[in-house]
């Protein structure tokens, strides 16, 4: 019955608010939390209370068209609570607690620009595009505030989104303690990162020990799994909607993050009524650290000099400009750099000859996306979000080896320089609407439009000696495409019980003169038979028109995007999902069960032995195309309030692939093919000031390679150096991936310690030190033995930093 | 690991905490035939039979004393080679264009064959030499010796390919120094010098962009395809530098003047090509060094016998000669100190 009010408050404000800041609400002896979801709904406005606050607490509220002042007022009126309107939220209180600025910060936290993890003993933030699960017609979404991002102890202290993300069942990581991502049994590649509606492609730092997000600058993040929004196509595995921070319309605010490896400072503030600016920066100092340690060990040697710089920052940059309720822009840029400089000289003169070497190896590769925004409501029916944007990705690497040989009869220098670069240009300019047809009955529908450009390598080398000069361009295919999606999605309650979510996108991609088209429906579907549960179904197709090539399990700055050519079809994946939900009327707790089962249709991968086809010869060469299966069971027990929250998350599950060209033709599991997997997640708020954050992973381990027979290469004598012809020890070739490592498993703590001023984090990954097999090694022991070895990375590691907030 | 070298710094940490931990991964597995051949035309085929054998138990397997290698032998195959799918006369010599068979066959380690068939030599031609001194000095009246000669210079020479179309060729060049021996201090009349690798930009087309930018070389490989210039000529630019010709006797010795290069250039078959590129690529390349390490899928070794074990290959070489007798001759007798 409860549901059926629910919906009925939802229809009468769809029909009824016709005036922005107005609401319409007819409510006897209600909670007050499902009242609170009605005026959510009218009025764009987000709650933010202490978990507790409203617990027992009942409405009553009769109102037609008048202000939301008015009504809140009523409905607090004989309660012991006061509210107070900021920007776009509503913060309720006790009223015996003396405003403190302390709310005012948490507030803040909840438009993206700060938060402290102790500022209230706990803080519920209700969104008004956050739907229970057990209401929305989607499987496998889920909605990640910058709160729960900073609630994942993660390596180094520094929150992250995408290590977020691998908390959540169903989401294997990458290597150890680095962001990949493979969801459902798919790759790393198949990952739709979106920064405010616009690709980036290189989501990560230092190799994927950091992700791109500067999560000062994040105030949420949409991921969607199973259950993809038709607005969404391109990759087959996940979608991850990150979302920046507006600043804050009520003054001048920010905060600043002092960290071992790292800082962010993140300001922002209004200017004059309308218009907020928000700025975040974001830079590792490990290069400050390194500077003084290769001095000290350079000033030992005269004749040796090594350099080493290692730098990444990030940049974003928002204003936004409301010109009307119906109207509101922004502009934003994000600028995202790492930078390597290495190299060495060394020299020996010993009087009439010597000799002089020097070599620099500099890279730098990053994203670039600036972009304009408006979203404006046609009518209290329509609204839309129009957006033009560039996003960039380059790379660019450049040797330059120096030597010089000096004889008392002159010198002799040699010069060799290489320098490539590959970079992705996307142009693109999309619109998206929403319409809210009837009470039930919500149309979201767009369209887009991208010009793309790929350059995946270009290099120029060049080589001196003397007189003799010798200088090469070669540039693979520089792809120029584009890509035109037009999608429509309704989101359809059919009656109180049931609720439908249909969508269809449309994809045309044409690059190399060969255009590709690729048609995504999706369906998925509510019922609720009682209060509390849900069950649900779902069916997904996507497609994917570009991939990733990455010859190691790093992100490397010569990782390549490169768009489907040659003969190769676009991947695409069905996916079906069976799922069940329960939560209480309180949503203090939530029970999710999904089980999937996904087909994967022409995956490119590497061939086997791709690496002896000479690099530039045509992508086509060097790849293969084949499938994959995946199927599974995703449950997760999840309290959201209390001084103890967090999730629990188990996961069954088989991942596969078949190449025709690879492993003989047969199948072979998937690298992160991990049959269970068990993931908890808890908060505990110890006092006011003090919160103990835990994360705990164990999986099955990853599937790998293992070569235990060994054969004797030939002897060739070929040339003057015979480590080209004579290998004594060689491995035989083994079924793919039919060995499993070791079962893994870690634990990540971190301290929340509530100051002043601000608050310390302090951080221990994998806390009990257990190194985890990442690969297993061929090697000798001390006594000269062949043995197998177990490769560990990562001990424990301590991390410490402190965020200040003003 | 050259790659490697340059990525370390970006992974200290990691690089710095890693351990190994040696342990027994329990899995069985049934050792194979292996079957290695470098067949060279106008010469025998010689096939080598071997099995493979449990990493592990490397240390274990009896060492053959001559060598200092291991016994992997097989005593009971038969091998039996088929030349154009016909059996092998006695006394055959690989020929261009004979596809070679071999099939082996033991009760214990069950059977195993590959095909190959001996490439065509490349047509070669030379189409510039030039030695330039750089140094050179001459005994002069010496009391004790009648030669003390020497001549530093670098060689450039330009060897043009004329390719054979409609096919992928894969080719491999080498040199050699000929001269008398040895003078009477021991040293090689004529030195190897210093050979440019980076002067020819083919031998550099099996690297990878990434490879390249981090360091890694092709010193030591002078395999390459036709993939550039196919069904065309090319022309190799060879450069040597740093060679050095010492010519020392008590007594004039006209035969120390007689010295020269032995270039070849020859064609190989691409199980050649591949299995020294695979060399290369685990030694040199990013995914070698990355499964090192864990941070890539493993290489398993390039093979073209049937069980995954062994390289059946062949060759066929083109050789000319480079004389530099005439340039020693004239560039010591420009000495004006002799």
């Amino acid at each position: 019955m409860n549901r059926v009010f629910l919906i009925a408050i939802f229809m009468c404000a769809a029909a009824l608010a016709h005036a922005r800041g107005s609401v319409t609400l007819h409510a006897v002896d209600k909670p007050a939390a499902e009242v609170f979801g009605a005026l959510m709904a009218q009025t764009g406005k987000n709650f933010v209370y202490e978990a507790g606050l409203l617990d027992g607490l009942r409405v009553s509220v009769d109102a037609d068209s008048r202000p939301l002042k008015q009504v809140l007022s009523e409905i607090f009126r004989d309660t012991d609570i006061e509210y107070k309107l900021k920007g776009r939220d509503v913060v309720l209180r006790r009223r015996q607690v003396p405003a403190s600025r302390r709310v005012i910060e948490a507030t803040r936290g909840t438009t993206g620009l700060t938060a402290s993890p102790n500022e209230l003993d706990e803080l519920v933030v209700v969104s008004r595009l956050e739907t229970p699960p057990v209401e929305s017609a989607e499987l496998g979404a889920r909605k990640l505030t910058a709160a729960d991002m900073r609630g994942v102890p993660v390596i180094m202290g520094e929150p992250d989104v995408a290590k977020a993300l691998q908390m959540q069942a169903g989401v294997a990581d990458g290597s150890e303690g680095l962001a990949g991502m493979y969801v459902h049994g798919g790759e790393a590649d198949e990952n739709l990162w979106l920064l405010d509606n616009v690709p980036i492609y290189q989501v990560n730092h230092f190799a994927g020990l950091f992700s791109a997000f500067n999560t000062e600058a994040i105030r949420y993040a949409d991921f969607f799994k199973t259950s993809i929004p038709a607005k969404y196509d391109g990759r087959l595995s996940s979608v991850a909607d990150v979302r920046t921070a507006d600043g804050s319309p009520d003054g001048f605010g920010g905060s600043a993050r002092f960290g071992l490896t790292s800082g962010a400072v993140c300001l922002g503030g209004p200017i004059g009524s309308r218009t907020t600016w928000m700025v975040a920066a974001r830079r590792s100092w490990y290069d400050l650290l390194s500077a003084p340690l290769l001095a000290i060990a350079n000033s030992s040697s005269e004749n040796e000099k090594t350099r080493f710089r290692y730098a990444f920052t990030d940049l974003n940059a928002k204003l936004t400009h409301r010109f009307s309720d119906k109207a509101k822009a922004f502009v934003s840029v994000y600028a995202g750099r790492d930078v390597l400089k290495t190299g060495s000289d060394e020299s020996d003169d010993n009087g009439s000859s010597g000799w002089c070497d020097s070599d620099r190896y500099d890279f730098s590769w990053g994203n670039l996306v600036a972009q304009a925004g408006l979203y404006y409501r046609f009518s209290h029916r329509t609204g839309a979000e129009f957006t033009a944007a560039y996003t960039r990705y380059f790379s660019t690497m450049k040797r330059d080896e120096k030597s010089t040989e000096f004889t008392q009869g002159g010198s002799r220098t040699s010069h060799i320089v290489v320098d490539t670069d590959n970079d992705i240009n996307d142009w693109i300019a999309r619109a998206d609407f929403d319409t809210r047809l009837t009470g039930t009955a919500r149309l979201r529908y767009g369209i887009k439009g991208t010009v793309h450009s790929f350059l995946p390598a270009r290099t120029y080398r060049s080589y001196d000696l003397d007189d003799t000069s010798m200088a090469t361009r070669d540039s693979t295919t520089h792809y120029r495409g584009g890509e035109a999606n037009a999608y429509a999605d309704a989101d359809w309650t059919i009656t109180p019980r049931l609720r439908v979510n249909a969508g269809l996108q449309a994809s045309l991609f044409r690059v190399d003169s060969h255009t590709r088209y690729g048609l995504a429906p999706r369906v998925s579907a509510c019922y609720r038979p009682a209060p509390g549960w849900a069950v649900k179904a779902a069916y997904t197709r996507t497609n994917q028109f570009v991939h990733q090539l990455c010859q190691s399990y790093l992100a490397l700055p010569s990782d390549q995007w490169i768009p489907i050519s040659g003969d190769f079809k676009p991947e695409s994946a069905d996916k079906v999902a069976l799922g069940a939900v329960w939560q209480p009327e309180n949503g203090a707790y939530a029970i999710t069960a999904e089980a999937y089962y996904k087909s994967m249709h022409n995956l490119i991968d590497f061939r086997d032995e791709y690496y002896l086809l000479p690099p530039l010869a045509q992508w086509d060469a060097r790849l293969t195309s084949g499938s994959g299966t995946a199927k599974g069971l995703d449950i997760t027990l999840e309290k959201k309030s209390g001084r103890l929250t967090g999730h629990i998350a188990y996961s069954l599950a088989w991942a596969d692939r078949t190449f025709p060209e690879k492993n003989g033709g047969r199948t072979y599991p998937a690298r992160n093919d991990n049959r269970h997997t068990i993931k908890i997640l808890l908060g505990w708020r110890i006092s006011s000031k003090v919160r103990l954050n835990a994360a705990w992973t164990g999986h099955s381990g990853n599937r790998y390679t293992l070569m235990t027979q060994t054969w004797q290469g030939p002897q060739t004598g070929a040339g003057d150096n015979d480590s080209f012809g004579h290998a004594s020890e060689v491995p035989l070739r083994a079924p793919l991936n039919s060995y499993r490592l070791p079962f893994y498993h870690r634990l990540d703590l971190s301290l929340d310690i509530q100051r002043r001023h601000g608050y310390w984090t302090i951080s221990l990954f994998n806390a009990y030190c257990h190194m985890n097999t990442i690969a297993v090694g061929r090697d000798e022991d001390r006594y000269g033995r062949e043995v197998f070895r177990k490769v560990k990375l990562l001990p424990i590691i301590p991390s410490i930093s402190y965020t200040w907030l003003f | 690991m050259a790659v490697l070298n340059r990525i370390l710094p970006l992974l200290p940490a990691l690089a710095l905490t890693g351990c190994y931990e040696n342990f027994s991964p329990g899995v069985q597995s049934e050792p194979v035939l292996c079957i290695n051949a470098i067949v060279t035309a106008g010469n025998p085929v010689e096939p080598e039979l071997s099995h493979t054998w449990y990493y592990t138990d490397g240390s274990n397997t009896p060492w053959q004393n001559d060598q200092n290698e291991p016994d992997h032998s097989v005593a009971d195959a038969t091998v039996r080679i088929y030349i154009d799918g016909h059996p092998m006369p006695e006394g055959y010599t690989a020929a261009e264009g004979d596809t070679i068979r071999i099939v082996a066959e033991s009760r214990t380690y069950g059977s195993a064959e590959a095909t190959v068939t001996v490439p065509h030599a490349p047509a070669i031609t030379l189409e510039g030499c030039t030695p330039r001194a750089t140094s050179y000095g001459a005994a002069g009246d010496h009391p004790d010796y009648a030669m003390m000669d020497y001549v530093m210079f670098d060689l450039n020479v330009e060897l043009r390919i004329d390719d054979h179309a409609a096919t992928a060729d894969y080719f491999r060049f080498y040199y050699e120094p000929v001269s008398y021996g040895t003078n009477e201090h021991g040293i090689e009349v004529l030195s190897r010098g210093s050979f440019n690798y980076d002067a020819e930009p083919i031998f550099s087309e099996h690297i990878g962009v990434f490879e390249s930018v981090t360091g890694s070389d092709s010193w030591g490989f002078t395999f390459f395809s036709d993939r550039q210039f196919a069904g065309d000529s090319y022309t190799l630019r060879l450069r040597l530098t740093n060679i050095s010709y010492h010519a020392i006797s008590v007594d004039y010795d006209e035969r120390l003047e007689h010295c020269g290069f032995l270039l070849t250039l020859a064609s190989v078959s691409e199980s050649y090509y591949k299995w020294c590129n695979y060399i290369w690529q685990c030694e040199n390349g990013i995914v070698g060094d990355m499964s090192n390490v864990g941070f890539a899928p493993p290489m398993p070794g390039y093979s073209n016998v049937s069980t995954g074990a062994g390289i059946v290959a062949a060759q066929t070489p083109s050789q000319y000669y480079i004389d530099l007798t005439d340039f020693i001759r004239s560039t010591l007798a420009s000495d004006d100190s002799k």
